[in-house]
């Protein structure tokens, strides 16, 4: 059983053509198979959120998705939305807001409030507490985390 | 204790008699596979083995979201988020549109399927309740044929449904009252939309012309008894009866005292269920009558 | 100085920020070794049995399998702990908890070994288990020790205290509990692994104290600790979770033993299974007043549950006992600390370490106190305040940087800031204000504690520090370079932190008890002056002038117009560098252990916290509407870090008194994200207010002292008396979840 199959998933639009096998998690497959470390694994379970990705424009716990099911989607993880050395206006409000710590879960939080403000430019803080309620942050708060994705989006919506 | 992925086969039919044909040739030792937010977890906790995974989200009759003749029909693979979000259903079933938007978190919304929350029959499944009001039923496929099964009828336990070898394809919700209005609360132990809650209550309306007294009442409870359950006797004492505080009270006691059936689990105790029945039953007839006053005026 | 102040206090972003949020930080499951093989932990699933035998013999044969490890195998000590190392690594007749290690599987891969490990059969004779802390002190009770129950029983005692309770015009008495709650750190555990060419080994791990991996390691393989060599990854949080090193341990076991590289790391299940959690209490209070509402005397029992393993219990016991009159000064004390096993999972240190428990049943009957003696909750604690002549529990005076008068004061205009809005409850809720207060020692309870840092200036006029303890995240490496940067006249981006290495970093003891900022922030002061002395003593001959007029700037010693670079400088007196290394300890005077008075540490840091509630009349939610933190931090090195750590502390200190609870029924029953709730954006404020007061500590870099763990210390207390004042019934355990409180509102008369 446990069959192989080739992936053909295009990664912050690089396309990768990959054998995985069946029982593999979108999570493991960028971590392990490709080397994307970014993206973390907290719990397996998708209750933290740090796994969290963008499959086909929506935000996903990749720990709860199967490599196979990503054969012919568009990913985006946190390496795709900026480097160190070239920071997205979000990655930068975090650093501003003081809303990173250990930075475990900054990763998939940035890549949940990208989701959001990609949907609802014009996000309001309840949306964004309802788009970062399934990341769990355990060092820094909430509210920094918030004040950080509606700075973005004001930066977002200016630049456009 | 978690672990990883078990081996198993994965197979994405797209067709439903592609899906059939794989469930008899592997003998019913499948799981068949949506959002994958259930079987994964439970696969990674070792308790499902299945030997294959069929993945029945790209079946074309399990998806969309169409409205014809005043039905609403949801696909059963459709995400809960997509449900939640949708312009028809925002506007026609507010009440469903709300429930599914605090069913998870984001991620969790974008995967999570409609058709799985409800197979998956668990007594606090969130889409249940106001399902349930919304007197929804379920289009059940089998290789023999289909049938249509009332979502009151479909909830036999937990875990356990009336599917027998069946594919639930679609959610099919009737026109509702024009004037009918609801509102699903949901208790948990945070204030997170990702909480299993610990009582949850769903309650439609419609109130006469003259906006005087209830005409017809729905009301459902979510995980206080074995499934998802629709609350006769409170339904029963409001039915007919004049819009007012006492009602709601006493349609409330009979709430938690006939209709639920609660048990003690990690969430609460069988007693706090039973009085958050009583509290969110009054509360969100209470809040109807409030909103109907409201826009009387 | 003539630069003191260009560095120091501002709000310089830290350096890892970038890397983190962009996701090329490198934690310890993002590495992989050439080779590498994975290992699985077995572990019991009884709270106490024996082991009769172990038969790996199937599990061996396994495909990929390459060793099943167990107590045999373990070449030298086999114990581990942070204090005390009374856990088997491996157990190897007894476990003492569900979640008890008593095997390593290694293989090619996880899934490898984690099907070998189901085939690992492992025959136990279940022994009756303790559960309850204060069944185990009752005669007759199954043993966790051999040595009894009680692990260890600390005490306080000073003046006559029965006869102050005699005297008192006010007496209040209660039972107070709190809860076993984990650390919930986002990345659980790991480790990897390597043996190298020279007979020694590596670790790479996640970490809160490398140097204690280091030394863990050596004694479990007999190694020589200068042949282990650790480097701490990025580590995704602590808390005080990350100070027993056993997946290390696992981790190194097997690369010992089978010559691969070997990484172990936790499933988030078995994280909260098995490591160690903060300890629950039991704490009877006694508290004796005058009608003006004057402390006289304080008697207290304090039951702490530390599980099978007492490894930080006696300390985190000793740490309550020793502030058990919290911020206050109460002449009269008797505090007995008790430490007590049971056959659950063990605790130790979290963030509070002994005083979140304390601080809550103090502050509760302070304001029980003040109800009493009709007096305003902050007036009540103004009366009893500490300041620079009062002595604490154990006897200490301190002579500087008491600004809890101060802080009081402004939690009060916090509170009063409040009570508009108590009016405009909505229907059906009761809105509530609450203060909570805390004082803490920095540093070790039980012995001093030192920090040693060395620090080289370049001739280009960089700046390389090398200093054990490690970031977690806290931000310390940006204060540490804040530190030196304004001793040595260079810009912070010119500063580099050596910290994750023990082969260059020396050992500052762990990032824990609030004491990188006092302890290692005074060793690189230290360090750097030193460096800059010899600077410009140097300098100072070359020009002719006294090394007193210079000064060091950018890479340049400056004399009013004339300059000399520090590369023309170093390369006239054959310097390729110049390094230093200074070591900072506090003066301490032990504790007594008959009557716990002593010096306990070189300062204390304070909090005062105010919170606004609702509690949902219906349901008995609570919810957290506005939050107020007074911090005390002596002086202020970077406003970003200090502002952070207090507004994490504070969301930690909300789940701790609103819906975390580690249960335990056999073994932990809720061992996941879905059933440990620790907070979400829904369950902190909407604003979290912080105000940080500044009152030098004569003692501390700049004047600067610790404080993050302060920051979680009242929040309980804090929310606690809010909801007790909504509710008009007095909470006395944590956590309040919405059904306890629900139960509170409808008791029949309390």
């Amino acid at each position: 059983m446990n069959q192989r199959r080739n992936v053909r998933v295009n990664i912050n639009g690089a396309v990768h053509d990959v054998p995985a096998v069946t029982n593999e998690t979108l999570a493991d497959f960028l971590r392990y198979r490709l080397g994307m470390v970014g993206t973390k694994k907290g719990c397996e379970t998708g209750d933290c959120g740090a796994c969290t990705v963008i499959m086909n424009g929506k935000a996903v716990n990749s720990c709860l998705v199967l490599a196979v099911e990503a054969d012919g989607a568009n990913v985006t993880t946190i390496e795709g939305i900026g480097s160190a050395g070239r920071l997205h206006p979000l990655q930068q409000a975090f650093i501003d807001h003081g809303a990173v710590q250990c930075g475990f879960c900054s990763p998939g939080m940035i890549v949940a409030a990208k989701s959001l403000l990609d949907d609802e430019p014009e996000a309001a803080a309840e949306d964004i507490r309802l788009a970062i309620a399934g990341n769990l942050c355990r060092c820094a708060d909430y509210v920094a985390i918030a004040k950080a994705i509606a700075a973005a989006g004001k930066v977002l919506r200016a630049g456009k | 204790m978690l672990g990883s992925l078990p081996p198993f086969d994965y197979h994405q039919p797209s067709t439903i008699e592609e899906a059939f044909d794989l469930m008899r040739r592997l003998d019913g030792n499948v799981s068949l596979y949506a959002g994958g937010t259930e079987v994964l977890v439970a696969l990674k906790e070792g308790k499902l083995k299945p030997q294959a995974l069929i993945d029945i989200k790209r079946i074309p009759e399990l998806g969309g979201i169409q409205a014809d003749n005043g039905t609403l029909r949801l696909g059963a693979a459709v995400s809960t988020r997509a449900i939640s979000r949708s312009p028809v259903v925002r506007e026609r079933f507010p009440l469903l549109s709300e429930a599914l938007k605090i069913l998870g978190s984001m991620q969790i919304g974008n995967r999570a399927t409609l058709g799985g929350n409800l197979a998956n029959a668990s007594p606090a499944a969130d889409s249940a309740p106001p399902l349930l009001t919304l007197q929804a039923s379920l289009r059940l496929v089998s290789p023999k044929g289909e049938r249509s099964v009332a979502l009151e009828d479909f909830f036999l336990a937990p875990g356990k449904t009336v599917l027998d070898q069946e594919i639930l394809t679609e959610v099919r919700i009737p026109s509702a009252p024009a004037q009918g209005r609801g509102v699903f609360y949901k208790l948990g132990p945070r204030g997170a939309p990702e909480d299993i809650c610990i009582v949850s209550v769903a309650v439609f309306v419609t109130a006469d012309a003259q906006r005087k007294s209830w005409q017809d009442v729905r009301i459902a409870l979510g995980a206080v008894a074995p499934t998802p359950v629709r609350a006769r006797h409170a339904e029963a004492a409001l039915q007919g009866q004049p819009i007012g505080d006492k009602t709601a009270k006493e349609a409330a006691r009979l709430a938690a005292e006939k209709d639920a059936n609660p048990i003690t689990d990690i969430r609460g105790s069988a007693s706090y269920r039973g009085a958050m029945v009583q509290v969110l039953v009054e509360r969100a007839v209470d809040r109807l009558a409030r909103d109907l006053r409201e826009s009387a005026r | 100085m003539n630069h003191v102040g260009k560095i120091i206090g501002k709000p310089i972003l830290r350096k890892d920020a970038p890397g983190k949020v962009a996701g090329e930080a490198r934690y310890v499951d993002d590495l992989a070794l050439p080779g590498m093989i994975y290992g699985k932990v077995l572990r019991s699933p009884h709270p106490h049995a024996r082991v009769r035998s172990i038969d790996a013999s199937r599990a061996l044969k396994h495909p990929g399998v390459l060793a099943v490890l167990t107590a045999q195998d373990i070449p030298g000590a086999n114990s581990i702990g942070a204090i005390i190392k009374d856990q088997p690594i491996l157990c190897g007749d007894v476990v003492r908890f569900a979640g008890d290690a008593v095997a390593v599987v290694a293989a090619e891969t996880e899934r490898a070994a984690e099907e070998a490990m189901a085939q690992v059969v492992v025959n136990y004779e279940v022994l009756p288990a303790v559960m309850d802390p204060l069944k185990a002190m009752e005669p007759g009770a199954p043993s966790v020790h051999p040595a009894g129950n009680i692990g260890t029983h600390f005490k306080a005692r000073r003046g006559d205290v029965q006869a102050a309770l005699r005297d008192a015009a006010v007496v209040l008495e209660r039972r107070f509990f709190t809860q076993r709650i984990e650390h919930a750190y986002m990345e659980p555990e790991g480790a990897v692994a390597a043996v190298d060419p020279q007979g020694g080994i590596t670790i790479w791990s996640s970490t809160q104290y490398p140097h204690r991996d280091r030394e863990e390691v050596s004694r479990m393989l007999g190694l020589p600790q200068s042949r282990v060599r650790v480097h701490q990854m990025t580590t995704g949080g602590g808390f005080g979770g990350k100070l027993t090193p056993h997946a290390q341990c696992c981790a190194a076991l097997i690369a010992w033993k089978t010559g691969r590289p070997a990484k172990v790391k936790y499933q988030r299940d078995e994280s909260i299974i098995a490591s160690h959690k903060r300890h629950p209490y039991v704490m009877d209070l006694k508290l004796g007043a005058t009608k003006e509402g004057k402390l006289l005397a304080i008697e207290a029992t304090l039951v702490g549950d530390t599980g099978a393993y007492l490894y930080e219990g006696r300390a985190v016991i000793t740490k309550s006992v020793t502030h058990v009159t919290g911020p206050y000064y109460i002449p009269s004390v008797k505090a007995d600390g008790y430490a007590v096993f049971t056959h659950t999972v063990p605790c130790g240190a979290m963030r509070g370490y002994g005083i979140p428990q304390i601080a809550f049943a103090l502050e509760s009957l302070m304001d029980e106190l003040a109800t009493r003696v009709g007096l305003d909750p902050i007036e009540v604690r103004m009366r009893n305040a500490l300041d620079t002549t009062l002595p604490t529990a154990t006897g200490q005076v301190l002579h500087a940087s008491v600004p809890f008068k101060e802080m009081l004061q402004r939690t009060k205009r916090a509170a009063d800031s409040f009570k508009p809005l108590l009016a405009k409850a909505p229907k059906g809720k009761r809105r509530g204000i609450g203060v909570g207060c805390s004082t803490r020692s920095i540093g070790s309870i039980r012995k001093s504690s030192r920090s040693t840092a060395i620090v080289t200036l370049s001739p280009d006029g960089s700046v390389t520090i090398a200093c054990g303890h490690v970031d977690l995240g806290q931000g310390s490496d940006i204060m540490m370079a804040q530190v030196a940067a304004e001793v040595l006249g260079v810009d912070v981006d010119r500063i580099q932190l050596l910290t994750n290495d023990t082969a260059v970093a020396p050992d500052c003891e762990s990032t824990s008890a609030s004491r990188v900022t006092y302890l290692s922030g005074n060793a690189v002061r230290l360090a750097a002056e030193k460096v800059r002395r010899q600077v410009l003593e140097l300098a100072g001959r070359d020009l002719g002038c006294d090394p007193e007029d210079l000064r060091l700037v950018d890479g340049v010693v400056a004399y009013r117009e004339r300059g000399i670079t520090l590369a023309d400088l170093f390369n006239r007196h054959v310097y390729h560098e110049i390094t230093a290394v200074a070591d900072f300890m506090p003066e301490t005077e032990p504790l007594d252990p008959e009557t716990g008075q002593g010096s306990a540490a070189g300062t204390y840091s304070f909090s005062t916290h105010a919170a606004l509630v609702d509690v949902d009349e219906g349901t008995g939610q609570v919810q957290v509407l506005r939050y107020a933190a007074v911090c005390d931090v002596g002086r202020l090195i970077n406003p970003i870090t200090v502002e952070g750590q207090v507004r994490g502390g504070v969301m930690m200190g909300i789940g701790y008194a609103l819906t975390e609870e580690v249960k335990v029924n056999g073994g932990v029953s809720n061992p996941s994200f879905a059933t440990y709730l620790v907070p979400t954006s829904f369950d902190v404020p909407e604003e979290i207010s912080v105000e940080i007061v500044e009152d030098p500590e004569p003692t501390g870099p700049f004047g600067a002292k610790g404080f993050a763990e302060g920051t979680l210390d009242p929040v309980g207390a804090a929310v606690a008396n809010a909801v007790s004042a909504a509710i008009g019934v007095r909470v006395v355990r944590l956590p309040m979840t919405s059904e306890r409180v629900h139960a509170l509102l409808h008791e029949p008369s309390s």
